[in-house]
């Protein structure tokens, strides 16, 4: 059933929607990197998941650079938070104790995280976020697939402001040869008219895609030939700017054929990142754009080897608005 | 915007394969019997399960599940020719995923790399060779209403033709472990609104539907269950694992779905057999419907299945699309005697005509987050 895209464009489309603000926390130096006092305050937050806490202090940062979330009632803001492996050792300390003692000697305040939901769910209490709070979870992908479903629920009316995140915790020892990721990203979203309104920074428009290559097609070509037209629509929504590609790629089928769909292209293309274990590192790129000196209209590419690939895109906007940097 | 119908469904449950099976033991309403789970490492206090039965035990179990649903909604749709012009799409709820795949210790070998969990929307894409969005949703027990709701949006927004979309999941170790940890197991069986539910009964499954715009269906002249009337959610931003008491937000949700006319002919609620949801989603029930409360009935589909986690709204929507083309309420699984709290109109004596052709299904989840939807008959 290799049904053609004929057409990737639809509600959710790029340029009525802006990011304000955005939040980073990923580790810069080997060792202890995160201090969740540091970060969060002295109580109420040191027994959550590290992925929690991440993701708190990437969407605290995100929220206060984007002039806060109070211009809209709280049943009109929504979250949309990919992760692939956020849990991954957790689950296997859970998995060591039951099948070695009892689910008796799991701790009661860890055990609602066995659903991977539940890291977001502080991030809804705390900023009071009653539209919808999603969570994603394709492989690598999960960031951009937050943006984008966000961003569709922003056009179907079902919230106003979006905190669009991903978050990570590494991958257990046992996972030999894969970086390990943590850390989160965060932005946040919302109508250009809306943040012109409310005088808020407008950073860049913002949209993300997800597809899927069905790996086997990948050595055909008229499978490149859809991964080719898929990547087309994608730039073509950029504008007629100098578009800078940037991949994070893995070593699969998918990435190489998408590597060398890119070659093809003409476009300028920087030499690709190398893809982590889970979806932290796209995401991170696309956000950390929005904040570069360099404002230029950039994609953001990725793939996996289960056949995933997604596009997230920064577009630098003009506005008689201040667009001051507000990455932290 | 386009009308977004439903066009085919499959269904994979304790009950056995296939929308026919599921209709059969509606139509038979007789509780199953939970099962001991055959885990020998699952050590947990109530070790009791609703097992599909007949599937292998062990490693990508929930994609089997998964691959049987799909491959009979397409049959049913009419589209397992592959040879209609389409932009299709899936989109595959799931609390837990494909767990076991590390739950087994398969990933704990040298080498073997990293083994998403979440690939089950990846792997059907693979296997149809579809180029379209492909998405992973894992909001818990509702997890399957919003893959469904998404799916519509999709569809409607004009970004695909056909969309694959539901639920799946399937036994995982630390999945039935920590609801046994948190006291959330009925030693019984599951009794949503039963007077003495002492929790649920987690169960495999997996509900697949095929929602298609009008325009592709009735050119291809497939048979139509219904049309996705409408989708609302919320998130009570309150507690990781309680609703929140007063059911603003589940309130809000359906009334969203629901739309202005407020029809309704049949609601299949969350109702898990746990305390506080039935008795917070029945008062919630009563304040969007008032006295009809009284009329409308509710089809308790988890009595029959079990809690089948992220497959649970997804299944719960296949049921109301065979409800709808029936036009009849099955009976409900008999409970011992109805929560006087519970004030909802539960049938059991036998099956209710379906006097307005709208149904509305309810996912809720840990987290608080909330998922309603409503299929009508379509015109």
């Amino acid at each position: 059933m290799t049904g053609e895209i004929r057409d990737i464009r639809g509600i959710g489309d790029m340029g009525d929607i802006v990011v304000t603000g955005v939040g980073t926390v990923v580790p810069e130096r080997h060792g202890p990197w995160f201090d969740v006092t540091t970060e969060l305050g002295p109580r109420g937050y040191k027994y959550l998941p590290p992925a929690s806490q991440y993701l708190l202090a990437a969407a605290r940062r995100a929220v206060t650079g984007g002039g806060g979330l109070e211009h809209v009632p709280a049943h009109r803001r929504g979250a949309a938070v990919g992760t692939n492996g956020a849990l991954r050792a957790y689950f296997d300390d859970v998995d060591r104790v039951v099948t070695t003692g009892h689910s008796d000697d799991l701790s009661p305040a860890g055990a609602p995280y066995f659903a991977i939901n539940v890291l977001s769910g502080r991030l809804a209490s705390d900023h009071q976020i009653k539209a919808f709070s999603l969570t994603l979870t394709s492989p690598r992908v999960a960031g951009f697939e937050a943006v984008e479903i966000g961003l569709r629920a922003l056009a179907a009316g079902r919230a106003d402001v979006l905190i669009a995140a991903a978050m990570e915790h590494g991958l257990p020892h046992h996972a030999p040869g894969l970086a390990a990721e943590q850390g989160a990203v965060a932005m946040t979203m919302e109508p250009r008219a809306l943040a012109e309104e409310r005088g808020a920074p407008i950073l860049g428009s913002c949209f993300a895609r997800t597809a899927f290559a069905p790996p086997a097609l990948m050595t055909t070509s008229a499978g490149r030939r859809q991964l080719a037209a898929q990547i087309e629509t994608a730039v073509s929504r950029l504008g007629t700017g100098d578009v800078v590609v940037r991949p994070v790629l893995d070593d699969s089928a998918v990435s190489r054929a998408l590597a060398g769909v890119l070659a093809a292209t003409g476009l300028t293309v920087r030499p690709a990142l190398t893809a982590d274990g889970g979806c932290l590192a796209p995401l991170l790129l696309l956000a950390r754009l929005f904040g570069a000196a360099e404002r230029r209209p950039s994609l953001v590419i990725t793939a996996t080897a289960e056949g995933n690939f997604a596009f997230g895109g920064m577009r630098p906007v003009h506005s008689a608005q201040p667009t001051g940097s507000r990455q932290c | 915007m386009t009308d977004v119908l439903v066009t085919g469904v499959g269904a994979v449950t304790c009950q056995g394969y296939g929308a026919a099976v599921l209709r059969a033991a509606m139509a038979g309403a007789l509780p199953p019997v939970p099962e001991r789970i055959p885990d020998p490492g699952a050590n947990l206090r109530h070790p009791l399960m609703h097992r599909v039965p007949d599937a292998a035990f062990g490693d990508g179990r929930a994609g089997r599940l998964l691959n049987s649903a799909v491959s009979e909604a397409l049959r049913d749709a009419g589209l397992e020719r592959r040879d209609w012009p389409m932009r299709i799409g899936v989109v595959i709820g799931s609390c837990m995923g494909e767990a076991m795949l590390h739950e087994s210790g398969r990933s704990r070998e040298p080498g073997t790399g990293w083994n998403p969990t979440f690939r089950l929307a990846s792997e059907v894409g693979e296997r149809l060779g579809a180029f379209g969005v492909n998405v992973s949703i894992s909001n818990a027990c509702a997890a399957g209403g919003f893959a469904l709701s998404v799916a519509a949006d999709m569809v409607r927004g004009g970004e695909a033709d056909v969309v694959i979309a539901g639920g799946v999941d399937a036994y995982s170790r630390v999945g039935w472990a920590s609801f046994d940890r948190l006291g959330a197991i009925d030693p019984v069986r599951c009794r949503p609104f039963d007077r003495d539910r002492r929790g649920t009964v987690l169960a495999e499954g997996a509900g697949i539907l095929v929602l298609e715009s009008a325009e592709h269906a009735y050119g291809r002249g497939a048979a139509v269950y219904g049309r996705v009337a409408g989708a609302g959610w919320s998130c009570d931003a309150h507690h990781l694992t309680a609703p929140e008491p007063s059911g603003e937000q589940i309130v809000r949700a359906m009334r969203e779905a629901l739309g202005e006319s407020g029809r309704l002919g049949c609601v299949i609620p969350h109702g898990t057999g746990t305390r506080l949801n039935d008795l917070v989603e029945s008062r919630a029930l009563r304040t969007v419907l008032g006295e009809r409360a009284d009329k409308v009935p509710l089809y308790s589909i988890k009595a029959l299945l079990g809690h089948t986690g992220g497959a649970a709204a997804a299944l719960g929507a296949v049921a109301a699309a065979l409800i709808l083309r029936s036009g009849t309420v099955p009976p409900n699984v008999a409970i011992g005697e109805q929560d006087p709290e519970c004030e909802v109109y539960l049938p059991v004596d036998g099956p209710v005509r379906l006097r307005t052709p709208r149904i509305m299904v309810n996912a809720y989840a840990f987290g608080g987050n909330n998922a309603s939807f409503v299929l009508e008959e379509a015109a």
